[in-house]
């Protein structure tokens, strides 16, 4: 209470403003007077503060402060009674917390529902959460939990999962947006987003019939080559009659979701000269009228876009029935709790839980513009991504194609009525076709890349999965059969790529028409031969999925030849368990976050967001790291940390990309090149094969491309460029180590030197060491009580330390994105961005040496050689 | 581009000598298409065939043959294009590293090849391409493996 003291509210602050006038004489001499209510008015808020500070505490505080030491009792902490009479009621009493309810209760099914819902309130789950919470490090991430890594495997395992058999990888936190209209105004709207010279668009005639999926980087209209948004994925919708409409799905990153609809909304509504229209229909309703067994997907059919009246009326129809198997459903499995969750909702369950609209506040998002729907596939198709050569033949045992042969009665199912129709039935053979001979293909890399196909396949969980290893040893027969109906042969067409997924009617019924897992065990249960797949004829579920073909890497002298190719595997939402259990048992191996940034990093291509530095989502990415590194530097005692200024790093946190570019300052905004002609120069500039072609590096280049650099240089001052780091000798490259030129004396001392791996940095003083030193040293004494002085804030003079980029000897021109061992090459790889002038300096001054550059870890001192590569 | 392929692609389109193939590397040349190689068909793998490569070390490929020759008694090895030497050089050493108690036989067989040619602009059509590459098929097998087992066993009993 010293602090408080009298003489100190004698000179208070609260009277300073007021009674600035006499301020001199109140030091000069003693008051007169004091106001008590106007002086007990200004501390009444301050004191109150005290009061509640004081009074309550908790038990450990208590005792510790309250009580003299030797009359404390271990038993104080955990029973109040055990406590003076006169202490007791100023302790908030731990024991008056709500208890934590026995396991037994909490993992009841409608608790663990509850809690369940209660834990999904900030965030979206994947349908195979459960299972992945169980066996993988989750992570929040833009909006959803999302697996990283398994708990018990290592990266290494999951490169060897990639190269020799099959990752699994649950990418259903990708966004989908679907735009529907006349293909002239669709590609009228979507190419003002990307631009013809980074590659193929929207309107290739590759892509246009909609038998390839393809790819490209997005921009804020207008401001190409800044504004990047991201990278997505599209497809067109095969053509058909019944459909003038084209369709045009584009799958896109959760972290540049929103841009990218806003962009889209406003590119759309200047292209159709007309304001966007929100059309989209909030589907937390009330918790009553979900009481009465109305679900999601009937709340949807309200939209005002619906124009299928035909459909909507059989499958109301069908919701009567439902509805009765629905009753006898209060005692679910859970993971199928998270199939139907989103979708609909029992009468038991619904009026159980009061959060229940919560979860399912899927916001049915469309919007209207002109002739043109857009709509939101976010969270209602699920996609799984197959990684390696195995992938094949998981799939094969997965995915079986349904029978769409049936007796004409009445029409009640949805395959029926869709493949009654004789072009759709035809497709189906087709595809049935296509599929089969893709079945004896070793591997996707065989096959024509980014096809897609439509398939509509039996419900996984009824066929019984073939043991492991039988897998392994099952094709022993067969020897040296060349069956020379070569990959050639199978040809895509619009026929094999259509859909019936691509309907919004049918996805609902296949959905809401799914036998729960609670039935089909019961099925399975009263099966006569247990272990033999079930036989269900009619009743069993066809699902109609999306393959789409991952071609892996281009082969070159570097790598392996189309390592990480495989498929991916569209579903309807609602399905993704029974095919990712199915999947898990016929032997392919799931992964995570992680298991895809090392796919990228083993590859060196370029992963979104991390490797995007001038998108939104790539800089708040960045932001984070940053702030982790931090964290985690600070965290470390001062010894036991590297002194970066020592090292002489100026950014040891995050990268300087902006320091990069601005030679002469006129915008800090950078961008990175993505020209594909101008990349194309540049390769030829930089990439010169280490042993091979000899010849090629000797030569300098020819004019022509010499002249086209120099053009490029021109026009691309502000840009950076993706470059592949490989080392030349032992090390590794890290995260936001320097990428900088060598001079000549390096050079001359590698060639000399075959054990030469680079020079080594000069040690920088730091100038504040010993101020700091100081510091500490009177705040021990100060500590100890021995200095009195209390030791004075200076502060910390960070500007002083800024050095420019130049770092000391040798330029640095770029930084390294993400670098560490490469399990495929053996050695020590990398990828980051180096500035194009960075690049043109780095010709200039080695010639011959054009991609030799020197990379310093931010931990080190040491420089060592490495080549780059565009 | 075509300065980033590997040696495999390069001989064998040297061999190509057809008229397609001429106009596709015209176009090619003139920037219209990219080039990307599918994988070379594969036949199902069982335990004895070994897929020769020019990326693998050639000691590691020698041991896991005779690895595999001495366990199962015969192995398959394959050869593409230009792994073929190789396929053969290893081969023959197995061959002198049995002291004559392996044999081998050799077919060889032309496989298809499909090349995928990436259009580069907006308007032209995706196009493919196939050439043959040349293939040989190795059956290395020991002469008499019941006779060698034999002598062995007694080799270690004594």
């Amino acid at each position: 209470m010293e602090q408080f003291g009298k003489k100190r509210k004698y000179d208070g602050k609260a009277d300073f403003a007021k009674k600035q006038r006499i301020h001199e004489k109140i030091l000069s001499e003693a008051p007169q007077a004091i106001n008590v209510v106007e002086y007990a008015k200004c501390r009444a808020a301050e004191l109150q503060l005290l009061d509640a500070a004081t009074k309550q505490r908790k038990v450990s505080q208590a005792v510790n402060g309250l009580m003299s030491i030797s009359m404390r009792r271990r038993a104080m902490s955990h029973n109040i009674k055990r406590l003076p009479h006169r202490v007791r009621e100023m302790v908030t009493i731990k024991a008056n917390k709500h208890k934590k309810p026995s396991r037994r209760h909490r993992r009841r099914p409608k608790n663990l529902l509850q809690e369940y819902v209660r834990r999904q309130k900030t965030k979206v789950w994947l349908e195979t959460h459960i299972w992945h919470a169980k066996r993988f490090k989750m992570v929040e991430k833009w909006g959803y939990r999302i697996p990283y890594q398994p708990t018990d495997k290592s990266s290494r395992a999951s490169y060897r999962a990639t190269q020799h058999h099959c990752q699994m990888i649950d990418v259903s936190y990708m966004c989908c947006i679907e735009v529907q209209g006349n293909e002239e105004y669709i590609l009228s709207g979507v190419s003002r987003l990307c631009n013809s010279q980074t590659g193929l668009t929207f309107g290739a005639k590759l892509y246009l019939e909609g038998t390839r999926e393809g790819s490209c980087v997005l921009y804020k209209q207008g401001q190409y080559p800044l504004g990047a948004i991201g990278p997505v994925t599209f497809f067109w919708r095969p053509t058909s009659e019944s459909h003038p409409l084209r369709q045009l799905w584009i799958w896109c990153h959760p972290a540049s979701y929103n841009e990218l609809w806003q962009e889209l909304e406003a590119s759309f509504s200047h292209t159709e000269d007309c304001a966007a229209q929100d059309v989209s229909v909030e589907v937390s309703c009330p918790v009553d009228e979900m009481g009465k067994g109305k679900n999601v997907s009937e709340l949807k059919d309200k939209s005002p876009v619906n124009n299928n009246s035909e459909k909507q009326e059989i499958q109301t129809g069908k919701k009567d029935g439902e509805e009765i198997k629905k009753t006898d459903d209060n005692c679910r499995t859970f993971s199928e709790y998270k199939g139907k969750g989103k979708q609909q909702k029992g009468k038991k369950e619904t009026t159980q839980k009061p959060t229940e609209e919560q979860v399912i506040k899927v916001v049915n998002r469309k919007s209207q513009i002109g002739k043109i729907l857009m709509t939101s596939l976010k969270d209602r198709l699920v996609r799984h991504r197959y990684i390696g050569p195995e992938s094949q033949k998981v799939l094969e045992q997965t995915l079986q194609i349904a029978d769409i042969m049936f007796n004409k009665s009445e029409p009640s199912h949805w395959w029926k009525q869709y493949f009654q129709d004789q072009k759709h039935s035809l497709g189906f053979n087709q595809q049935r076709e296509f599929w089969e001979g893709v079945c004896h293909c070793q591997s996707a890399a065989e096959l024509s890349p980014h096809s897609v196909i439509g398939l509509a396949v039996r419900d996984p969980r009824v066929i019984k999965a073939k043991k492991w290893n039988d897998l392994a040893n099952k094709e022993t027969s067969e020897p040296m059969v060349s069956d020379d109906t070569g990959a050639n042969a199978l040809k895509i067409s619009q026929d094999i790529s259509s859909s019936p997924l691509w309907e919004e009617e049918i996805r609902k019924t296949v959905i809401s028409t799914k036998m729960s897992d609670f039935e089909i065990n019961q099925l399975k249960s009263e099966h006569i031969v247990p272990g033999t797949e079930l036989i269900l004829g009619e009743d069993e579920s066809r699902i109609p999925v999306l393959l789409i073909q991952k071609e892996g890497i281009n082969p070159t002298d570097m790598n392996h030849s189309h390592y990480g190719s495989g498929w991916d595997l569209v579903l309807p939402a609602g399905w993704s368990m029974a095919f990712w259990i199915a999947s898990i048992y016929h032997g392919a191996r799931a992964g995570g976050l992680r298991e895809l940034q090392c796919l990228a990093n083993e590859q060196q291509g370029e992963h979104f967001p991390e490797d995007f530095p001038d998108t939104a989502a790539g800089q708040a990415e960045e932001n984070r790291i940053k702030s982790e590194k931090e964290a985690e530097h600070s965290r470390r005692p001062p010894a036991k940390r590297p002194n970066f200024t020592k090292l002489g790093v100026v950014h040891p946190f995050s990268w300087a990309w902006n320091e990069l570019v601005d030679e002469k300052d006129d915008s800090k905004d950078f961008y990175v090149l993505r020209e594909k002609n101008d990349l194309k120069t540049l390769r030829k500039v930089f990439n010169i094969a280490s042993g091979k072609n000899k010849k090629c590096l000797k030569d300098r280049i020819d004019e022509e491309s010499h002249a086209s650099f120099k053009d490029i240089i021109s026009r691309h001052k502000q840009s950076l460029v993706y470059v592949k780091i490989a080392m030349n000798s032992k090390g590794c490259p890290e995260e936001m180590g320097t990428i900088s030129i060598p001079t000549k004396e390096d050079v001359n001392r590698m060639k000399a030197d075959g054990f030469f791996v680079g020079p080594i940095k000069l040690q920088q003083t730091d100038p504040q060491q010993e101020e700091k030193k100081e510091k500490r040293r009177k705040a021990k004494l100060f500590k100890k009580g021995i200095l009195n002085l209390p030791p004075k804030k200076t502060p910390e003079i960070k500007a002083d330390n800024l050095e420019s980029v130049d770092d000391g000897d040798r330029e640095v021109i770029g930084y390294i994105k993400h670098g560490g061992f490469s399990l495929s090459s053996g050695q020590g790889a990398g990828k980051g961005f180096c500035s194009l002038l960075g690049l043109e300096k780095l010709h200039q001054s080695l010639p011959y040496q054009r991609n030799l550059v020197l990379i310093r870890n931010p931990r080190t001192l040491q420089y060592r050689f490495a080549q780059i590569s565009v | 581009m075509s300065a980033s392929f590997d040696g495999t692609s390069k001989s064998s389109r040297a061999e190509n000598s057809e008229k397609c193939t001429k106009d596709f590397k015209e176009l090619i040349d003139k920037e219209e298409y990219e080039l990307r190689k599918r994988l070379p068909r594969k036949l199902p793998k069982r335990k004895t065939d070994v897929y020769v490569t020019r990326k693998t070390n050639f000691n590691c490929q020698l041991e896991r043959s005779q690895k595999i020759l001495d366990s199962e008694n015969e192995v398959y090895i394959h050869g593409l294009g230009a792994a073929i030497n190789r396929a053969i050089n290893l081969a023959l050493q197995l061959q002198s590293k049995g002291q004559g108690s392996v044999e081998m036989s050799a077919h060889t067989s032309t496989l298809e090849l499909v090349d995928d040619l990436e259009p580069q602009t907006d308007d032209l059509e995706p196009e493919t391409q196939s050439r043959n590459n040349s293939a040989i098929h190795i059956k290395m097998y020991k002469m008499n493996p019941l006779k060698v087992e034999l002598s062995q066993d007694k080799g270690d009993a004594s």
